[in-house]
């Protein structure tokens, strides 16, 4: 049981940042969203959300595009497969951990 | 925590209910399937007068069928393109714009599986309407219960009950409401099609004003970007 909690200790600490958690939330939900969308419901400035998906990129967990929509300019974000696997390799740890402490109670 | 990320996922989800773009198109949609329930009910009095044993009766009937499958079909492909062009123009700018995965396609059945698949529906299909009719005909329940309004009326409820616990929205479980009393009211007029014409159009009409009153409080709640040229989001 233990093991179950003691596997927090290995999570990605890329993901596991709480700010860049809501973002792989988010992109793992959704096919892809854009920056405007994430900025709303991150509630970080531009800079910062600028900074977490750039660290994301550079792990392969993200792919950011940008393109024109007629005359706007538009930054969509989407997540890779291996952000996917990611993701769910660490919802699952967290799953483990939260099962194993209930079963402490 | 990991609540929270269950919260993060069912908010990025019900964003596409958030400016009431959803409830305007489906309203729509009933109200123009109402229509066009009255019309094919016209088509099907039309052929009252032939004989019974009259090729025509048949040929409408058949031509009722396909005309109702069409308008469902062609239907439900203009909501969803309705509503992401509306969002394109009102939504995106204003609060972002989000890509939903499309459903996975579930494999096509092989041609025993299809066919089992049919002798299923109808076989369940025709319990179903065996039970109704002794359960009418004993009496147990009052016969507007039973009625296609009041059917079509439960089933909407049922959906729209699933959707609010599914995507946390308390105003669909008043929709759900909403329905039942609509159909209600609409079997009160009649049992049959003109009922659930009148329940479409009724449910219909419900919609419109839910998603005016969502839509006018998103408008209010989020204006126009004005930082970006253009509307743009400054990624």
């Amino acid at each position: 049981m233990a093991d179950d909690y003691r596997g927090m200790l290995d999570a990605d600490r890329l993901i596991h940042e709480p700010a860049r958690l809501v973002i792989t939330t988010i992109l793992y939900t959704v096919e892809s969203a854009d920056f405007l969308y994430l900025l709303r419901e991150t509630g970080l400035t531009k800079g910062n959300l600028s900074s977490h998906l750039s660290k994301l990129e550079e792990a392969g967990y993200v792919v950011i595009e940008k393109r024109f929509e007629g005359k706007t300019p538009r930054t969509l974000c989407r997540l890779t497969e291996a952000g996917r696997a990611a993701f769910e390799d660490y919802r699952q740890r967290l799953k483990r951990a939260a099962e194993s402490l209930s079963g402490l109670g | 925590m990991s609540s929270d990320i269950d919260q993060v996922i069912r908010r990025t989800r019900r964003y596409w209910y958030e400016d009431g773009f959803a409830e305007l198109a489906s309203g729509a949609i009933m109200i123009l399937a109402g229509i066009g329930i009255a019309a094919l009910y016209q088509l099907i009095l039309a052929s009252e007068p032939l004989p019974w044993d009259s090729p025509w009766r048949w040929v409408i009937a058949l031509a009722v069928v396909v005309a109702a499958e069409a308008l469902a079909v062609v239907g439900l492909r203009r909501l969803r393109g309705g509503v992401e062009a509306a969002k394109q123009r009102v939504t995106y700018p204003r609060t972002g714009y989000v890509a939903y995965s499309p459903p996975p396609q579930p494999k096509p059945a092989s041609l025993p599986r299809r066919v089992a698949g049919f002798v299923l529906i109808m076989g369940v299909s025709m319990v179903a309407g065996s039970v109704v009719a002794r359960v009418a005909s004993s009496g147990l329940l009052p016969i507007w219960l039973l009625s296609m309004p009041m059917s079509m009326g439960l089933l909407a409820g049922f959906a729209l009950v699933i959707l609010g616990r599914r995507m946390a929205l308390p105003r669909f479980y008043g929709l759900a409401v909403l329905s039942v009393l609509a159909a209600m009211l609409a079997a009160l007029g009649d049992l049959a099609f003109v009922g659930a014409m009148l329940y479409l159009v009724l449910m219909g009409l419900v919609l419109l004003a839910s998603g005016a009153i969502v839509l006018g409080r998103y408008l209010r709640v989020h204006t126009p970007p004005e930082d970006d040229e253009g509307g743009g989001d400054g990624g």
